[in-house]
């Protein structure tokens, strides 16, 4: 079933000066169209500026096209009557902690959107206790947010955004700031989400090894998707990607580089498994 | 000439709930001309120690010398501190707030006392050094993407000339090229210029290929400080710290044990590429 449905969406920023005259218009996001089913885990890579973030507060009705239409789990964003439902089922973790931690306690922070909801206080710890316990911030439930260090902060907030259970999670880098342990325990931790309970997860990064994983890898540039598929096609086109400003996991780039020297190992290599597996084949003793 | 930390502690007045200080005597020496890279889980101390070494944190106790002048001393000018020792910010938020680009780039310079003209030329040949183009010069720091804030900060900075350039995990929220701009971008600053680099950084694959010595924190303290294979072989170690090798000294360790006659103490892709050539493939 699809969740997510944008159609030919465009999205401009528009500047005026103190008269109302337009005085340069930015066209962030160019006549995307995306179809993202229920339980789906997909990845939007793109350069610094290429649309990300603009497309992604569409999707919880932060920003609203300029021209086209989204639909989130059959809901046209721009009602305004769904606006509560639309954000509590596609919930969004943000680039920059700072902006969206409000408690004044750790544990309080992560009970706000449940308890806004109108959970019960009993679910509402359970739910605490749980999504604290998912990033491995539970033993800082009674820390005062404002004193953590940036990782730490992005991991109270990503806990906050699962205790509302939503349907759908998108994750504006989620792990930009954090230290590869950190890193490693939210991306497992929301890949969970999406293999048990079949939450859609929607994740940009700059991390290329974080979506290897992923179901579908939906590439930007310009606003526009220029690129479409699974993490192994997209993996395979290490120059095209280059070109784009991106790049691919070191075990990738490692048997491109070796294939590139007349070994006859396969491109878009995504894990060290794969990797080690291929070597042996190809050079392992014989027993 | 370097930057030397003597027996540095510091507590946050408002002290973390674990008792513990934020830095816990920390002595280590920053040679001129160095590349340095500095790891440690997230609230190891990185971001406060760095803060030190500008003026901006005021140790709890300790001593931190600056080609030899303590920091801290009454006649130290820290206005000539902080152009001597450029800091950008871990969040290029908290750095930019003029009007405009080329506004918040020029206010470090002249700030420094260049007149209006010498501020401009260096903060416009320090825009198109980190890669902003002029159409955004113009434009409120607040109307940038997460990326092209980054540059902007850098800039900033890299106007007023610093001769150590201390950077607080530059590229968090850099797309994979413009990681490899910046990066390439500091070590030409220290090959051509001379100038010191200290690079806090979570990118393990960062640091192996560009620093020559790597500090590791854990818990406030300093727990390693070497060149980067001798760094990486303790990854065991490094993995109860939140931390880990480059994934493909990972790849090395493995292939050594399934049978391959590799070298397991690489850190990089391209002596890993070298290695498994001539070792496995020929
Ligand atoms: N508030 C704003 N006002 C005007 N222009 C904006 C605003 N926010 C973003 N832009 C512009 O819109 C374009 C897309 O920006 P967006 O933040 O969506 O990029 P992104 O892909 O998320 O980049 P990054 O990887 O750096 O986070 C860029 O050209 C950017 O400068
Ligand atoms: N402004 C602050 N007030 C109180 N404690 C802080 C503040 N900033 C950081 N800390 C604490 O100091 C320790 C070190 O943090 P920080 O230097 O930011 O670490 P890092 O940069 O390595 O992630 C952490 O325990 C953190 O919670
Ligand atoms: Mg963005
Ligand atoms: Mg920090």
């Amino acid at each position: 079933m699809s969740f997510l449905k944008t159609k030919d969406l465009t999205f401009e920023y528009i500047r005026r000066d103190d008269e109302g005259n337009v005085e340069s218009v930015v066209t962030a996001v160019d006549n995307v169209n995306l179809d993202v089913h229920e339980g789906q885990f997909i990845a939007i890579l793109g350069h610094n500026g290429s649309g990300k973030s603009t497309l992604a507060k569409h999707i919880n009705a932060i920003l609203y096209p300029t021209e086209g239409a989204v639909f989130v789990d059959g809901m046209d964003t721009k009602d305004k009557e769904k606006l509560w439902d639309i954000r509590q089922r596609a919930g969004m973790v943000f680039q920059n902690p700072d902006n969206q931690i409000i408690g004044q306690v750790v544990e309080e922070d992560v009970g706000f959107g449940p308890e806004n909801m109108g959970v019960p206080t009993a679910e509402i710890w359970s739910r605490v206790e749980e999504s604290l316990r998912a990033v491995g911030m539970y033993e800082y439930r009674k820390n005062s947010p404002n004193r953590l260090s940036g990782g730490q902060k992005q991991r109270v907030a990503i806990a906050g955004v699962l205790a509302m259970h939503p349907k759908c999670i998108v994750l504006d880098e989620p792990t930009a700031m954090l230290d590869p342990n950190g890193r490693q325990e939210v991306i497992r931790a929301v890949r969970g989400l999406n293999e048990v309970e079949g939450i859609t997860l929607i994740l940009i990064t700059h991390y290329m090894e974080e979506i290897v994983h992923a179901h579908r890898v939906f590439v930007m540039d310009k606003g526009r998707i220029v690129m479409d598929g699974t993490p192994r096609e997209i993996f395979s086109q290490v120059d095209k990607l280059r070109e784009l400003r991106l790049d691919v996991p070191q075990v990738t780039m490692l048997a491109h580089e070796l294939r590139k020297k007349g070994v006859d190992i396969p491109e878009g290599i995504l894990t060290r498994k794969e990797f080690i597996s291929e070597i042996k084949k190809l050079y392992g003793k014989v027993y | 000439m370097s930057i030397v930390i003597e027996h540095l502690n510091y507590e946050y007045s408002d002290s973390n709930p674990a008792g513990r200080k934020a830095l816990d005597d920390i002595c280590l020496e920053i040679e001129e001309g160095c590349f340095m890279g500095i790891i440690g889980h997230t609230g190891s101390g990185k971001s406060t120690l760095v803060q030190h070494l500008n003026g901006l944190l005021k140790k709890t106790s300790g001593k931190i010398l600056v080609d030899g002048e303590d920091i801290d001393g009454d006649d130290c000018d820290r206005k000539a501190l902080r152009s001597r020792v450029g800091l950008v910010f871990q969040y290029p938020e908290h750095q930019l707030f003029e009007v405009d680009v080329f506004s918040d780039v020029c206010f470090g310079p002249k700030n420094m006392g260049m007149t209006k003209k010498d501020a401009e030329l260096k903060s416009y040949a320090a825009l198109k050094l980190c890669g902003v183009e002029d159409d955004l010069f113009y434009r409120s720091p607040l109307e940038l993407s997460g990326g092209q804030k980054r540059r902007v900060a850098m800039a900033g900075v890299l106007a007023m000339n610093p001769k150590y350039l201390i950077l607080d995990e530059p590229t968090a929220g850099l797309d994979p090229g413009g990681r490899k701009e910046i990066l390439n971008l500091i070590s030409r600053l220290k090959k051509e210029n001379n100038m010191t680099i200290i690079l806090v950084s979570h990118s393990m694959e960062d640091v192996a290929e560009y620093a020559d010595r790597i500090v590791v924190m854990n818990k406030g303290k300093i727990v390693f400080n070497d060149i980067p294979t001798n760094v990486f072989a303790r990854y065991k170690e490094l993995e109860n710290m939140g931390l880990k090798a480059p994934e493909v000294s990972y790849i090395m360790h493995e292939l050594k044990e399934a049978g391959f006659n590799v070298d397991d103490s690489i850190t990089t892709v391209d002596q890993a590429v070298l290695n498994i050539y001539q070792r496995i493939c020929r």
